[in-house]
């Protein structure tokens, strides 16, 4: 079941996005961007993938997360992030029953006949989200960190550094590939200082955002 | 307090070396790197004149090709191909050969855990025996955490699949000079312990992130040892043969 999430998560950059990516061929960001985003979400361990479970051994959910980039103006994984935590808090499963040829048929709730089924999920309801990941990425340049960069920076100074931490202050990443500039200890904790203030932010802000669309 | 290993290591004991450079004849450079049982074969093709069209022409570029053992080319290797380009971009001097493109072909021999830090070994080993311009070479460790906590060097792949998290680190190659011991700081640290690469995979807390980077830099002073050896004794060699 793990390796269905994992693969099915999906990073697109389309040509409207950025005038650097060409139709045809997948941008040159966008593997590494699925490749990071499916280790992120697997190492974070943010969904408990046995409720996605339907009947042990048969039938379990599948979930396919595509993520399409419209405007690629820097920092492309922060977004990428951020916007599949939010779909993910936002994901209802469906109620579900098995009928008497043991294949899973979708449950109405206004369709009486079919209620005399057992149901296996007994209700719609949301996906739980144990710890939430949240990125930064952050550009080293001699003794400067600048964080967020937009595609102008990124393009001009290549030292790239994303630190990914939960809501209960695990690091779920560090990533930096390459790049001129050497990080060292004090680097590493300064933009660990930065993530973590940056994750109570985005926090506060998707749990504003889920409680103003429940009403 | 130590775990047993399976095999029998101590937990900062790094598995068997084994460097072998000038392995093909048709490459301008070629090494081959083992680790314990994980062995890749890395060949440098370069200067070539030319450049690619989404590249600074400006600069000399580098193109990695990674070739696992089997199967096709899919994102975990893109990944890894994208993370071995920016890393040895950061250790060559691009400025010296203009508008040419260095090809760095890896092949995946056999893969026993710690893959990664394997190939950016192999790769630096055979941009030496091209002769491309270099500020330093780069020597890559992979460094695991238990779930009780223990730090643990150089995992294989069956402790990869148990552990808890791990991290693949790259550092520079710590430097032997005439000159005093001021110039080769960068502010209070000494340049060997500046991170060029980090890619971590599971979850850890900060401080099990700063106990790994001190047991890597101290397993990589034993590696650039090795790799100063290496080279020193191939050179020596060839010396002697022309002599």
């Amino acid at each position: 079941m793990l390796i269905f999430v994992i693969s099915a998560i999906d990073f697109h950059m389309p040509p409207i996005c950025s005038p650097i990516v060409r139709p045809g061929r997948p941008a040159e960001a966008s593997p590494m961007v699925s490749k990071q985003l499916s280790n992120t979400i697997s190492s974070s361990r943010m969904t408990d993938l046995k409720e996605l479970s339907l009947v042990s051994g048969k039938a379990a959910w599948m979930a396919y997360l595509d993520i399409y980039c419209l405007d690629a103006d820097g920092a492309l994984f922060d977004a990428a992030l951020l916007s599949a935590i939010a779909a993910l808090s936002h994901l209802q499963i469906p109620s579900i029953a098995m009928n008497d040829d043991g294949k899973i048929v979708l449950v109405s709730d206004e369709d009486g006949q079919k209620r005399a089924q057992e149901p296996v999920n007994k209700e719609k309801r949301k996906l739980t989200l144990r710890s939430i990941p949240f990125s930064l990425t952050c550009i080293l340049h001699k003794n400067y960190i600048l964080a967020d960069p937009t595609a102008e920076e990124e393009s001009i100074m290549e030292t790239h550094v994303t630190v990914v931490l939960d809501t209960s202050g695990q690091l779920i990443s560090l990533y930096k590939p390459g790049g001129p500039v050497l990080a060292y200890t004090s680097a590493i904790q300064d933009c660990a200082a930065l993530t973590r203030q940056r994750v109570k932010e985005l926090n506060n802000f998707l749990d504003k955002a889920n409680s103003a669309m429940e009403v | 307090m130590e775990t047993d290993r399976p095999d029998g290591r101590t937990p900062n004991q790094l598995r068997p070396l084994v460097c072998s450079c000038s392995i093909l004849h048709r490459s301008h450079g070629s090494a081959s790197w083992a680790q314990g049982e994980t062995k890749v074969l890395a060949a440098v093709y370069g200067p070539k004149a030319g450049t690619k069209k989404s590249e600074n022409p400006e600069k000399a570029s580098i193109e990695v090709i990674w070739k696992p053992k089997t199967g096709q080319i899919g994102k975990v290797e893109k990944e890894y191909e994208m993370i071995l380009k920016r890393t040895l971009e950061s250790i060559c001097i691009r400025t010296i050969y203009p508008n040419t493109t260095t090809s760095v072909i890896v092949q995946v021999v056999h893969d026993d855990g710690a893959l990664l830090p394997c190939a950016i070994n192999a790769a630096c080993a055979a941009l030496v025996d091209a002769g491309i311009p270099l500020k330093h070479l780069a020597v890559a460790i992979c460094c695991s955490v238990t779930d009780s906590g223990c730090i643990i060097l150089d995992p294989t792949k069956d402790e990869e699949e148990k552990m808890k998290a791990f991290i693949n680190l790259v550092f520079p190659n710590t430097i032997v000079s005439v000159l005093p011991e001021g110039s080769l700081q960068a502010g209070s640290e000494p340049m060997a312990h500046g991170i060029m690469t980090s890619i971590t995979q599971g979850a850890m807390s900060v401080d099990d992130y700063l106990h790994c980077l001190e047991r890597g830099r101290a397993a990589s002073a034993r590696l650039s040892e090795f790799v100063r050896k290496n080279i020193e004794l191939k050179s020596t060699s060839e010396a002697s043969k022309a002599g």
